[in-house]
């Protein structure tokens, strides 16, 4: 220890100070009496010279007498204090000076000349005052000086001897305890108050080892438990960002799901559009079958006209030599019924071209835009299957992550319960070591409030954790009934593409049958030409009449023939017709189906993009119930951190006590 | 003066904390043949041999029930185990805060009892207890003198005789 911080030497410094003070105080006060005193006999002998020069000044005014007056100042002048003299009289002033006139510090004595009983001038001195006596002032110094350092040995050889030396030893040693050697032993077996001290000190440093020793296994054990929880902590870290990933991973999914959905929305959307397109051409295409039927059947109420028309001529054509005239007017009307037909059939013809026309037109659609689209939904359906199985392996996943968090947990519930009973112990060491335990008190106070913050905590991570598989569940089920609705949309789907192929079927039958309709009605028109034909030979043969009844006869037969060749041809357009309208309401049922089947179509995909909605919401909740349970564990591993810190703290401090001799 | 506070069957219950050594997690107990009927066996704690007293047989209430803790204190100059469903506070009690027991409290005899205290309900300033009522329990009178003896005697016999053996066992034991 230093010397200057030992209590005897302190006390001996208080005691030579109070001393020196006492001191200083009798000798400034001897000094200011001696001071006065000079200053006394000086003011006095000045007033003395004045009252001289006075009275000399007063005595003379001859010059002699002049003169003796300047000797007497002149010697007044070799006082060492008189510095200036001057005397002023009516008749004349004699000033006498030394050099040093202009000092400030002048005192001045007035005195007046007096002769008989009249004033007559004034004697004016200045003086300095006198010089301190040195002498006076040395002497006394150095006779306190000499008390003052025999006093202060006496002082010194007294405490230092005796007192000073026991507690020295003492302080030495408490010196080598505070430094943290707690293997020292005071050795002063007196029988006085530092004796008493002594033992105290050896049994306090005795209580203090075992205490410290203790305190070192505790603070080791807290250690290690708290870098047991920092690891679980990175751990539960660790966990919960791989479960925000997976979470991450399934909304994706489930955005690239709801994006096939709306693509499948789309493609459905288009397909009605197309359907009904398709229903309004067929509708069409039913009205050009109707219409082509009320031709035909008008044809043929035409050909039947004809025929009943030629079977009459054949009957006149018997009595045609008799009838010539008659002949001539039927032809002419045969003429204009045959050009009636092949005005008919010419429209026939046209029609059917535009029925075979817009068949084949919905052939084409059928087979191009609408197989396509229902591919395209195919497709799509079959995206968002694959969209729905990853999505439903995630949640999967998920929950698995969740049950390792609850592991996690109650590995934390282990250590939080083990760092309370090793506060609990801090506690009862603290206790017990007194005086000397008071900062590991507070240490072990804190360690409590954290352990039992960290449980508080922990508490608060496990109902996020029962929430979130809570949860996890709701998504599993969501993605369950999600799977469902997409193998129902596929079904539909794919029922839907049955139907269309059926539709394209059927409407591959009606375009054959359109073209064996026109087929039929080129042979009409060709049997008509025949007929024109043949209705000119009439005419020329009706010409020729009255020639040759013979002739006549055969070119009837012949007629007839080809009368005969048109009916069944008629017969033959009418049935093919028949069936056209038959096909026709046939496709246009099927298309009502397939447009209602789109329409369904179109209501799952609502749904299902309803329930893609609900993942989705349900998704975000899980993120942010997963970033709000990093928060909280990040926030723990705060505590647990700033715990390792303290506990840290405590045991550097408990390593610095030496606590074995070795 | 400060108390550890403890529980058995839901009650609080409080010793001086300058008897209590150490506050263990609970291990299973080592049965051995010398040990008196009140002694429910022996523990190993840092290589001592220390014999433990279950509160919950020595209070006479049923056993069911889970053991926590066992508190090592200082009875008659040597360690001994208690047996305790938890410990759960060190807190301050004046004095003039412990009121003289009655005969029987709870079922409790008093002759274990050093007095009753009010615990604090969480808003209070007194001690801690949820506004339980906790009993101080007198060190010297959890065991009779007889039994003091009985445990000092087969103490000394452990120590002179079975110490090997007992440590050995109890090493055994704990592997």
């Amino acid at each position: 220890m230093n010397t200057k911080k030992r209590l005897s030497t302190t006390f001996i410094r208080k005691v030579l100070v109070v001393l020196l003070i006492g001191q200083s105080f009798i000798w400034y006060w001897s000094f200011s009496r001696h001071n006065i005193t000079i200053d006394t006999d000086l003011e006095k002998r000045m007033q003395t010279a004045s009252a001289i020069i006075g009275s000399v000044a007063a005595a003379v005014d001859t010059a002699q007498g002049h003169r003796y007056l300047e000797r007497v100042m002149d010697g007044a002048l070799s006082d060492e204090n008189i510095v200036y003299i001057e005397v002023s009289r009516e008749s004349d002033v004699v000033i006498r000076r030394s050099t040093s006139q202009d000092d400030p510090a002048l005192r001045i004595v007035k005195t007046p000349i007096v002769k008989g009983d009249s004033e007559i001038g004034t004697v004016l001195l200045k003086y300095k005052s006198g010089k301190t006596d040195t002498a006076f002032i040395l002497t006394n110094l150095t006779l306190q000086g000499i008390v003052f350092t025999v006093l202060t040995l006496l002082i010194y050889l007294f405490f230092q001897g005796h007192i000073g030396t026991q507690i020295a030893k003492l302080s030495t040693n408490i010196e080598k305890v505070t430094l943290g050697d707690l293997t020292q032993k005071v050795e002063i077996s007196e029988d006085n108050e530092i004796g008493v001290i002594a033992k105290g000190l050896n049994f306090l440093i005795e209580r203090l080892l075992i205490t410290v020793k203790k305190l070192k296994s505790v603070a080791g054990n807290v250690s290690a438990a708290i870098s047991q929880l920092n690891l679980t902590f990175k751990n539960v870290i660790n966990g919960i960002s791989h479960q925000q990933r997976s979470i991450e991973e399934i909304s994706r999914a489930v955005k690239t799901a709801s994006g096939a959905q709306l693509q499948t929305i789309t493609n459905t959307e288009k397909l009605l559009s197309l359907s009904n397109d398709n229903v309004s051409a067929l509708l069409e295409m039913r009205a050009a079958s109707e219409e082509i039927a009320a031709n035909i059947s008008s044809l043929n109420r035409n050909i039947s006209a004809s025929y009943s028309t030629l079977a009459g001529l054949t009957r006149s054509a018997q009595e045609v030599a008799s009838m010539a005239d008659n002949a001539t007017s039927a032809v002419q009307q045969a003429s204009t019924s045959i050009e009636e037909i092949n005005a008919s059939v010419k429209e026939v013809e046209k029609t059917i071209k535009e029925s075979a026309e817009l068949s084949h037109q919905t052939t084409n659609i059928i087979a191009e835009k609408g197989m396509l689209s229902v591919v395209d939904a195919i497709e799509g359906m079959e995206r968002i299957e694959d969209s729905v199985n990853s999505l439903s392996e995630a949640i999967k996943r998920l929950g698995r992550r969740s049950r390792d968090i609850e592991k996690i947990l109650s590995v934390i519930k282990d250590v939080t319960e083990q760092t309370g009973m090793l506060s609990l112990n801090a506690q009862i060491l603290a206790v017990q070591a007194g005086e000397h335990g008071k900062s590991f008190s507070v240490v072990a106070d804190e360690m409590r409030s954290l352990s039992e913050k960290t449980a508080v905590s922990t508490h608060d991570i496990a109902i996020i954790v029962s929430t979130l598989q809570k949860e996890i569940r709701e998504a599993m089920e969501s993605t369950m009934e999600t799977v469902r609705m997409v193998e129902e949309g596929n079904h539909i789907v794919l029922k839907t593409g049955d139907t269309l192929r059926e539709i394209l079927h059927a409407s591959q039958k009606s375009t054959s049958m359109a073209e064996s309709i026109e087929r039929a009605v080129v042979q009409q028109a060709k049997g008509l030409e025949l007929i024109v034909n043949a209705i000119e030979h009439i005419k020329g043969m009706i010409i020729d009449v009255n020639r040759t009844t013979e002739e006549q006869e055969q070119g009837t037969a012949s007629l007839l023939e080809s009368i005969s060749s048109i009916k069944e041809s008629m017969e033959a357009a009418r049935n093919a017709t028949d069936e056209q309208a038959e096909s026709t309401r046939f496709i246009t049922d099927n298309i009502e189906l397939a447009n209602e089947k789109t329409a369904e179509i179109a209501r799952a995909s609502a749904e299902q993009q309803e329930v893609n909605k609900r993942i989705i919401e349900a998704m975000e909740e899980v993120m942010v119930i997963g970033k709000e349970t990093a928060r909280n564990v990040k926030e723990v591993s705060l505590f647990i951190s700033s715990l390792h810190n303290e506990v840290e703290v405590l045991r550097k401090e408990v390593e610095l006590f030496r606590t074995s001799t070795a | 003066m400060k108390y550890a506070i403890f529980e058995i069957a839901g009650e609080s219950f409080g010793i001086g904390i300058d008897r209590v050594v150490e506050i263990l997690k609970y291990q299973d107990l080592h049965r051995i043949p010398e040990l008196p009927d009140f002694v429910s066996g022996v523990i190993n704690v840092r290589g001592e041999v220390v014999p433990v007293i279950d509160m919950r047989l020595r209070f006479g209430i049923a056993e069911e029930a889970r053991r926590h803790r066992i508190i090592l204190v200082r009875m008659e100059g040597d360690k001994v185990g208690l047996v305790v469903d938890d410990v759960t506070d060190i807190v301050e009690i004046p004095e003039d805060g412990i009121s003289s027991p009655p005969k029987l409290f709870k079922g409790f005899r008093a002759e274990f009892m050093k007095g009753l205290c009010q615990g604090r309900s969480d808003s209070g300033t007194g001690p801690a207890g949820n506004g339980k009522v906790i009993i101080i329990l007198d060190m010297e009178r959890i065991l009779t003198s007889s039994e003091k003896i009985m445990l000092s005697t087969s103490r000394k016999k452990l120590i002179t005789h079975g110490r090997r053996r007992v440590s050995r066992r109890v090493q055994e034991g704990q592997e």
